[in-house]
Order: C-alpha cells, then structure tokens, then sequence
C-alpha cells in the first residue's frame, strides 16, 4: 500500500483499507501466534488501535509491513501476558491420535522467529520482503528461518509416521 | 510426502471474520492513560518523571520569582533523582482480624547519563526490585526518555511553553497547577475535540514539585496521578548507584515459560510444593477441583509448585481444555517465589497469615480482563488466588486450608464489607483538587 505519509488522513484512510480488506489474515495469524481466537481477536484489535494512534510515526515503505509488525508485537505481548492461562490441551486423553495435535506442538517447539515467519508465509500470504519488515529482520533472514522451519517440521513429521 | 501446508492450514483454519473498525477508532482517540501495571518497565517510569520535568513552570511571563525558587530547590548536579508514588495500590488484610493495612507502591531512581539508571521499586517498605544498570546498556528508547530528561529540562525553562493554569490543593496543600503541555485530539466521529494533557501541582510555599497527571477534558481518572515524593538534581558523589543487582552484561530477553506436569491427588499435593500445600477442597462455590497439576515456572530461576483449577472442563474436538473465559477459582503455590510470577506480582509484600490484594490487573485491548489476584503466606507457602473480583479473592482466601483437610471452619469475618472496604480504598489516595479550567488547547 502506498500513501502520501505526510498527510495523517491518507494513512487513516489506508488502515481502515488493510483492516477491512486484510482482517481475516491478521485474525488467522494472530490466532496461531497466541492460541485462542478471543485473545488474538484483541490483539489484533490493539493493534490497529496503536496503528491509527501512532500513524504520524509511519515512515517505511510499505504501511501493510508496519501494520503487521504492531499487530504480531500486540499478539506476542499479549502471549506472553497470558502464558500463566494455558489455551492449549492441557488434560491428557486417551483416545487416538491426534496428528493436527502433534504438529500443533512442533509448531510451539521451533523458534519464535521461525514460527512467525512460517505463520505469516502460510496464513498470510506474505511475500519475504513483507515477511522481513513485519519482523524486522532482513529477507535473507527470512527464507533462512522459513526453510529452516520447514526441514524441522517435515523431518519430525515423517519420523513419527514412520 | 507430508503435505506441510495442507496441515498447517488445517492448524488454523482460514474463516472468514470482520472486525469492528468504528471501536478502533473509537478506542484510538481515547488518551493513552497508563496504569502502573503488573511491573513498572523502566521507560514508563522514565516517561513519568519527564512529565515532571518538562512540566517545570519556567518562563518569561510568568512569576519568575516562584519558578526560580522552583529551580534553585531542584539543584544543578548532573544526576537526577526522582522518588514518585503510585495512586493505585495494594492492600493486607489480615484474615485473623480483618484489619486493612493499604500498601503504597513508590518508585525511586537515580540518572547519570555517563553511568546510567538505578532503579528501585517497593511496595510497602519491601524492595520489588533494585537495579543499576550501565548507559551503554540501556536500549534506545530507554536511553531517550533519560536523555529527554536532561536535554529537554533546561530547554522548558526557556522556551515557556508551561503555563500556570490556576490554584488548587494536593493532599491539603495548597498548589498551583501547571499545565504541562495540551493537544486538540480530534473526536473521530465528528464531535467536539478532547483536550488531553498533563498537569503538575506545585507547593505553593516551596514551589517543589508535589504531583503530576494526565487529564482528558479537564477530567482525572481516579488512580492516573503520582506523587511526587522528591525531584532533585545532584552531584555525582552524591548519587547512590548501589544496588542489589547490577546489570554488567547485555539484558537478555528471557522468555518466562510456565509448565503443568502431572496430574496429582490431594495426597501428593505437599511433595509438589516442597512443603505446606494448600486447597478449597474437592469443590467450592459450586465447582469441582477440576484440575490439579504439578506447577514450573521457568525464567531466570526454576520454581516448581502447584496448580489447582476449579471450574469446568470443556470439550474442543478430541480434546479437553479449563474454560478459562468464565475464570471461577486459580490457586498457584510455590514455598520459594518465581522471578517470573504474573498472578504472583509483588508476593513478596505479603505477610504470614494476610491476604495482600493486589492492584495487578491485566488489560487486553483498552479493557479490563476480569481477574483480580491475591496471595496468601501461610506456613512459609505463598499461595496466589486468582477470581473474578475482590470479594471472590477474599472468600476463598478465608476458606484456604490445609490439603489434608476436607471441610473449612466457616469464618468468622465480614467478608462482604472488607471487599467493599477493600475496592473503596483502591483507586485514589491521595486527595487531589483544583484548578477550575478553561478547555482550550495549546
């Protein structure tokens, strides 16, 4: 998204725009990074809340880029506020197995950095350079941590089909 | 072939949602009013002295002789030293007798912008935390409020922006109100603007500065203000840059994790806490002791404790999960206290045989998430209670006993009027009035 920075109301504009046009992504990865749909919901929230408040900080290039980046820092915090409230599974069951359930643990066990870039590459379609600015990392960077994730997760995949 | 994708989409399915855009505007334009939280960050407490600073009423219209009274109290060293109190704070209430004994949260701190911060906070007269830590390691932003302390002090002197803006009375004291700054924010849905902005009293007598706070349409919220204990600027030999922890290497972002382990029985409630453990018995207030699990938290220390929910399971596909949306009742126990303890802030503050209420509240998007927390010490455990309001806290703190015990003896307090007396005393200590205004902005 483009916008003239220097006018407050064409960035106004263009964050209503990524937040009508983008919500469901920024839910689903939010969702992911936190586990619960309800918290990630007011991350998201928050987020677009710090976005148009601080939209006369915006200098980048790419207003979706700095978007996501508040947004994924709001669910971060937001994990980390509620970690003491545990949304994943947390009674043993015995009945089969649950292969989503398996990856969903990978998932939680790679890096931080890894599972942000995979989730924002899987659930929001984002291109490496857009993953790199939403992270703040260069886009090297992020095909490194992407293709790391995916060698980890297929490899520990097939060994347990195995 | 695993199919990665067809999995991970599987993970978090793609459902079509839409926000609520009018509540981010509405909820952008509210004023960004910080409550002290569950931990003071080191800039918020930077930022809320420079409110302090940058509010000194110097300038050439003004009475000079009371601003350069104002400035000769304050000093000239290069370090600056701050001591403020938080409105909002905590309360003991001892469960023998249901005597209140409210807790004052203060903040101290020393800059020296060639040697760095110490800061010190306590709750009560127990230190929560007391560091000094390097200039070179202090982030940026960090960097930039301390500096902004130094750079910007003199230059609202001159420049004059401060104004006087009427006569009042802190805690009895009579004060003059100084208008800080104040911004036009625009009212998104077509009304009036809001004026927002930040105000210090100073003591009429000694023109020291006595309390700052941020108003939103000439209105305070209970709780935003600070006491200003002391501002001052000394000399280098005159700082104290002792403190319990130094921070020599880079701050390392260590992520605090929490891990349930195996569910327990009553029985073995006491070997998962090392010690004394503690319950509400096989149900309270109408929900079962639903989960009951063996407790780490790991940061920069590794405690191992208990967990005990009461409330209901429910069923999420193949799974069981703790309906945490309608939290009932949370008991966390450790004997030696996590350096990394949400539900847990400010344990240390509590005394064997009380209840310490804390003012820790969590916020999600602008709102209040309704938990409040206490915790108890009793035979050296500290126990952490989290419910859905003080009075549900303050029940079950009364109804704790031992876990070889089945049935509480009923107690002998009011519980009902200490809660009430317990949220009336949260929010505002001290008793702030004046100046009667004029909304415009500058």
């Amino acid at each position: 998204v483009l916008v003239n920075r220097a006018d407050p109301d064409a960035v106004l504009d263009q964050i209503e725009t990524v937040y009508r046009t983008r919500y469901a992504a920024f839910l689903r990865v939010a969702t992911a990074i936190v586990g619960d749909a309800e918290q990630a919901r007011d991350a998201v929230h928050d987020g677009f809340v710090r976005a148009v408040r601080h939209r006369r900080r915006f200098r980048g290039e790419s207003l979706e880029g700095w978007i996501w980046r508040i947004v994924v820092n709001a669910a971060r915090r937001s994990h980390a506020r509620e970690r003491r409230i545990p949304t994943e599974v947390v009674v043993p069951h015995s009945g089969a197995s649950v292969p989503n359930g398996d990856l969903r643990a990978l998932v939680a066990a790679l890096p931080e950095r890894q599972r942000h870039a995979l989730f924002l590459r899987y659930y929001a379609d984002l291109d490496y350079r857009s993953i790199a600015e939403a992270l703040g990392i260069r886009p090297g960077t992020v095909a490194a941590h992407i293709h790391a994730a995916q060698d980890t997760l297929r490899g520990q995949l097939e060994e347990g089909e195995q | 072939v695993i199919e990665l994708r067809e999995r991970l989409e599987r993970l978090v399915p793609d459902t079509p949602a839409e926000g609520d855009w009018e509540r981010v505007l509405a909820d952008a334009q509210r004023p960004q009013l910080r409550r002290l939280g569950l931990v003071l960050p080191l800039a918020a407490a930077a930022a809320a002295i420079a409110v302090v600073v940058l509010a000194w009423p110097f300038g050439g219209e003004r009475p000079t002789g009371v601003l350069d009274r104002a400035l000769a109290a304050i000093g000239q060293g290069p370090v600056l030293h701050v001591v403020y109190r938080g409105e909002s704070g905590h309360t003991l209430v001892d469960l023998s007798s249901g005597e209140l004994t409210p807790l004052v949260a203060e903040s101290e701190l020393w800059y020296d912008p060639k040697r760095g911060v110490h800061y010190i906070s306590r709750v009560g007269s127990v230190t929560q935390s007391d560091r000094v830590i390097a200039r070179r390691l202090l982030s940026a932003r960090e960097e930039r409020a301390f500096l902004a302390l130094a750079d910007n002090y003199r230059a609202a002197l001159e420049s004059g922006k401060a104004k006087v803006i009427g006569p009042g009375a802190v805690g009895g004291r009579p004060v003059l109100w100084i208008r800080v700054w104040s911004d036009a924010v625009p009212d998104v849905r077509g009304g009036p603007d809001h004026i927002v902005a930040e105000e210090v009293a100073i003591d009429r007598e000694t023109s020291e500065p006595v309390y700052a706070r941020i108003t939103e349409d000439g209105r305070s919220k209970p709780g935003n203000g600070r006491a200003i204990i002391t501002l001052e600027r000394l000399s280098a030999d005159a700082a104290d840059f002792d403190a319990k922890e130094a921070s020599d290497e880079p701050q390392k972002d260590v992520e605090g994790r929490t891990e349930f382990g195996k569910l327990l029985a009553p029985g073995e409630f006491s070997g998962a806490v090392g010690g004394a453990a503690f319950w509400l018995g096989p149900s309270y207030d109408g929900e079962q002791l639903a989960d009951a699990r063996e407790f780490t938290v790991r940061h920069k220390t590794t405690r191992k404790g208990l967990y005990l929910f009461y409330g209901e399971l429910r069923r999420d596909g193949e799974n069981l999960l703790r309906a945490l949306s309608k939290p009932k009742v949370v008991l966390e126990e450790f004997r030696e206290l996590p350096d990394f303890w949400i539900s847990g802030a400010h344990a240390s503050a509590a005394k064997e045989g009380s209840l310490l209420v804390t003012n820790a509240r969590v916020y999600e998007g602008g709102k209040e998430v309704a938990v409040r927390t206490g915790i108890v010490l009793r035979d050296g455990t500290y126990v952490s209670i989290q419910g859905a309001d003080v009075r549900t806290v303050l029940d079950a703190a009364a109804a704790l006993r031992p876990s070889t015990v089945e049935a509480a003896p009923p107690s002998t307090l009011d519980l009902a009027t200490i809660a009430r007396e317990v949220e009336a005393s949260e929010g505002q200590v001290t008793e702030v009035t004046g100046p009667r205004r004029s909304l415009t902005a500058d």
